[in-house]
C-alpha cells in the first residue's frame, strides 16, 4: 500500500505541473514567437530562430528588413506615465481612504459611488466625450491628458483598497498612541501608516500595472502623439507577430516582477507586522 | 496625585443616551470602578475622560487642571484597553519607548524607566519580543507597563481582563490592585463583572442607562444596595414584596406583610406604615431547617417553603425555594441534599434583609 503522504505529494506535483502548463503555455508561445525568424505552417517549431527582433526592439540594432522599430521610447513614456499616475493616485487615495475608513461622514456611500461612476458606463462613450472636452482645452495628445485618463481608471480601485487597509487597523491602536502623547498627525505617521503600508503598497503596484496596461483611454486621448507600449503592441500586432510578442513579454515582465516582490514583501510585512 | 472631578457630564449618541448629567469625584490615589451592564454609560464616561469622545456638556477636571477641551495627547492619562492595543509592528521596547520619545526623554533614562516598568509587571527581559510572541496575559501586562511608563496622572482601564481566561483574570485582579496601590496612581476601572469590581475597588460607581445609581465601597454596595437594580446586579439576591404594616422598637424595625398570614420582621431606618417595599435577601443569609426544631422556632423570621430545584456547585448546594409566588435562592453545605417537592423551613435575621421602597409603576 502506498503511504498517504506519498500519494498526496504525487497528486500535488501533478496538479502543480498542470497549473504551470495552463499559466505558462501561452507565454511559451509568446517566447517562441519573439525569437522566430521563420515559422511557417505546418512546422511545430520555428525553422529559424534568432534575437533579431529583440535587438531591434531594444534599440541595439537597426535594420529596415524586419519591419520593427525600437520600443524604448514607448517603454519610457509608459513608465513615466505610470509613475506619475501612481504618485498622484496615492497622494489622493491615502487620505481619502483613511477618512472614508475612520470618520462618519455624510453621504459616504454617495462619495464611494462617485468614484465608481466612470466605471459604471461603457468606456468608449466616456472617452469620446472626454476627447472632445480635452480637444477644446488642449489636453488631448499630451501626457497630462493621458495621465488624467489613467487617474480616472485607477483612482476608484486605489481608494477602495486603501480604505480597506485602514479599516483593518483597530482604532484602539491609534487611541493608545494619542494617550501616550502623540498628536493626530504623528499617530498617523508612526502607527497608522506603517500598519497600512502593505495594503497601500499593494494598491500602488496595482495602479502601476493598470496604468502600464491601459489601452482604451490612451487610444482615444493619447494617439497619435503619446505612444505607450500597449499602443505600439496594438499597431504591430496586425502585421508583425514577432515584434508584438516582444512587446507583450516586455509588458509582462513588470507584472511578474511585482507579483514576486509583493508576495515576498507583503508576506514579510504581514507576518512581521500584524502578527497572529 | 490629583483627584478627578466630573461635573454634569452628558454625552448623547443621536437620540441614545451615553451618559446623563453624571457628577463624580474620584479621590487622589483611589481606584474607582465604573460598574454596570453594557450600554450603562461606563465606557462612554471613560472615553470622555480620556479625550476620545467629546462630551455634549459638563466639565472634567484633574485636580485644578481643566481637561474638558484638551486633546487626548495633552491629558497625561494612561489608557489600557480590553484588546491590549499593542502596536504589532513594534517590539515591547518600541511600544514602551514611544511615549517617552514624545516627551523628549533621553535614551539612557528611557531605558532605565522601561526596565523598571517591565520589572513592575514581571516581564523583565522581554524587551525585544514582538506582541505576537507573547501570551494574552503578557500582552495585557505590556499594555499596563506602556500606560504606566509615561507616569500618568490618571490611569484608565477599560475592561482590561475581559479577554483573559478565568484563572488568569483572577490572578491579574490582585496584580493590578497591588500595582495601583504601590504606585498610588488614581485609577478608573471599567467593568461589567461585579465580582471583579468587588475584589479590586476602593469604591464602586454603579451606572444604569447612563445615570448614576449608587456610589460606595464594595461592602457598602453589597450589604446596602440602594435599589432593586443594584441588589439584583451585585451578587445573588432574591426578592419578596410586601407592605409595611407596623413600626417597632422606636422605628428601627418594620413588620412587613407579604400576604395573608405571612409577615416578616426587617431592619429599617424610618419605616413608613402603608409603604410598598421590596425585600432583598442574599442566599448566604438564608438558613434552612428540615423541621421546626427548638433552634428553628427561636428564629425571628421562619417561613415554610417548597424545594423547586437543586444544583450541585461543588463547594455548596444551590436551591430554588418557593414561598407562595416568590422564588428564593439559598445555598447550603453539601452534607445533605434536599429533594424537589420537599418542604423546608427557611429563616433569615431581620438585619440581613434589605428594605427597598418599591419603585413606582
Amino acid at each position: 500500500m502506498i503511504p498517504r503522504t506519498v500519494f498526496t505529494k504525487t497528486l500535488e506535483t501533478i496538479l502543480l505541473v498542470v497549473l504551470c502548463f495552463v499559466v505558462f503555455a501561452p507565454m511559451l508561445g509568446l517566447a517562441l514567437w519573439s525569437i522566430a525568424i521563420r515559422w511557417y505552417w505546418p512546422h511545430v517549431l520555428p525553422q529559424d530562430i534568432g534575437l533579431d527582433y529583440w535587438k531591434q526592439a531594444l534599440g541595439i540594432e537597426r535594420s529596415l528588413a524586419i519591419g520593427a522599430v525600437s520600443i524604448t521610447d514607448a517603454f519610457n513614456t509608459s513608465v513615466v506615465i505610470a509613475l506619475i499616475v501612481v504618485v498622484i493616485v496615492m497622494v489622493i487615495a491615502t487620505p481619502v481612504g483613511y477618512v472614508l475608513a475612520r470618520y462618519k461622514i455624510p453621504f459616504k456611500a454617495l462619495i464611494m459611488l462617485l468614484f465608481l461612476m466612470p466605471q459604471a458606463f461603457p468606456q468608449q462613450p466616456v472617452f469620446v466625450n472626454l476627447l472632445l472636452t480635452f480637444n477644446r482645452i488642449g489636453l488631448s495628445g499630451k501626457i497630462p491628458g493621458v495621465v488624467l485618463v489613467h487617474l480616472m481608471v485607477c483612482l476608484v480601485f486605489a481608494v477602495w483598497i486603501s480604505s480597506a487597509a485602514f479599516k483593518s487597523i483597530p482604532p484602539e491602536l491609534e487611541q493608545a498612541a494619542r494617550s501616550v502623547g502623540a498628536s493626530g498627525f504623528r499617530t498617523f505617521v508612526r502607527i497608522t501608516l506603517p500598519l497600512a503600508a502593505p495594503g497601500l503598497l499593494a494598491s500602488a503596484v496595482f495602479v502601476f500595472l493598470t496604468s502600464l496596461d491601459e489601452f482604451t483611454g490612451t487610444f482615444f486621448i493619447g494617439l497619435p502623439f503619446v505612444t505607450t507600449l500597449p499602443m505600439l503592441l496594438y499597431s504591430s500586432s496586425g502585421y508583425n507577430a514577432q515584434f508584438a510578442s516582444v512587446i507583450a513579454i516586455v509588458l509582462l515582465i513588470p507584472s511578474i516582477l511585482f507579483m514576486v516582490i509583493i508576495e515576498r514583501f507583503l508576506k514579510g510585512a504581514y507576518v512581521g507586522g500584524m502578527g497572529a | 496625585m490629583p483627584g478627578l472631578y466630573l461635573k454634569n457630564l452628558t454625552k448623547r449618541f443621536g437620540k441614545a443616551v451615553g451618559v446623563l448629567d453624571l457628577s463624580l469625584e474620584i479621590r487622589d490615589g483611589e481606584l474607582m470602578t465604573l460598574l454596570g451592564p453594557s450600554g450603562c454609560g461606563k465606557t462612554t464616561t471613560l472615553r470622555c475622560v480620556a479625550g476620545l469622545l467629546k462630551p455634549d456638556s459638563g466639565e472634567i477636571y484633574l485636580g485644578e487642571r481643566r481637561l474638558t477641551d484638551l486633546p487626548p495627547e495633552r491629558r497625561g492619562i494612561g489608557l489600557v484597553f480590553q484588546n491590549y492595543a499593542l502596536w504589532p509592528h513594534m517590539t515591547v521596547y518600541g511600544n514602551l519607548v514611544f511615549g517617552l520619545q514624545l516627551r523628549g526623554i533621553s535614551s539612557a533614562e528611557s531605558k532605565q524607566r522601561i526596565d523598571n516598568a517591565l520589572a513592575l509587571v514581571r516581564l523583565s527581559g522581554l524587551q525585544e519580543r514582538y506582541p505576537r510572541q507573547l501570551s494574552g496575559g503578557q500582552q495585557q501586562r505590556v499594555a499596563l507597563a506602556r500606560a504606566l511608563v509615561i507616569e500618568p496622572r490618571l490611569l484608565l482601564l477599560d475592561e482590561p481582563l475581559s479577554n483573559l481566561d478565568a484563572q488568569l483574570r483572577e490572578e491579574m485582579r490582585f496584580e493590578i490592585r497591588e500595582l495601583q496601590k504601590k504606585l498610588g496612581v488614581t485609577a478608573i476601572y471599567v467593568t461589567h463583572d461585579q465580582a471583579e469590581a468587588l475584589a479590586l475597588s476602593d469604591r464602586i460607581t454603579i451606572l444604569h442607562q447612563g445615570k448614576l445609581v449608587q456610589i460606595g465601597s464594595p461592602s457598602d454596595i453589597y450589604t446596602h444596595p440602594g435599589n432593586r437594580f443594584v441588589a439584583g446586579f451585585i451578587g445573588l439576591t432574591s426578592f419578596l414584596e410586601g407592605v409595611i404594616v407596623q413600626a417597632e422598637e422606636g422605628g428601627q424595625f418594620a413588620l412587613v406583610q407579604l400576604g395573608e398570614g405571612l409577615t416578616i420582621r426587617a431592619h429599617a431606618a424610618e419605616p413608613k406604615i402603608g409603604q410598598r417595599v421590596t425585600l432583598a435577601v442574599r442566599p448566604e443569609h438564608i438558613r434552612l431547617y428540615l423541621e421546626r426544631t427548638a433552634e428553628a422556632m427561636a428564629e425571628t423570621n421562619l417561613l415554610a417553603a417548597t424545594v423547586v430545584q437543586s444544583a450541585y456547585l461543588g463547594n455548596a448546594l444551590d436551591y430554588r425555594l418557593q414561598i407562595r409566588d416568590w422564588i428564593l435562592r439559598a445555598q447550603t453545605s453539601t452534607d445533605r441534599r434536599l429533594e424537589p417537592g420537599q418542604t423546608v423551613w427557611l429563616a433569615f435575621s431581620p438585619d440581613q434583609v434589605t428594605l427597598i421602597p418599591a419603585e413606582p409603576g
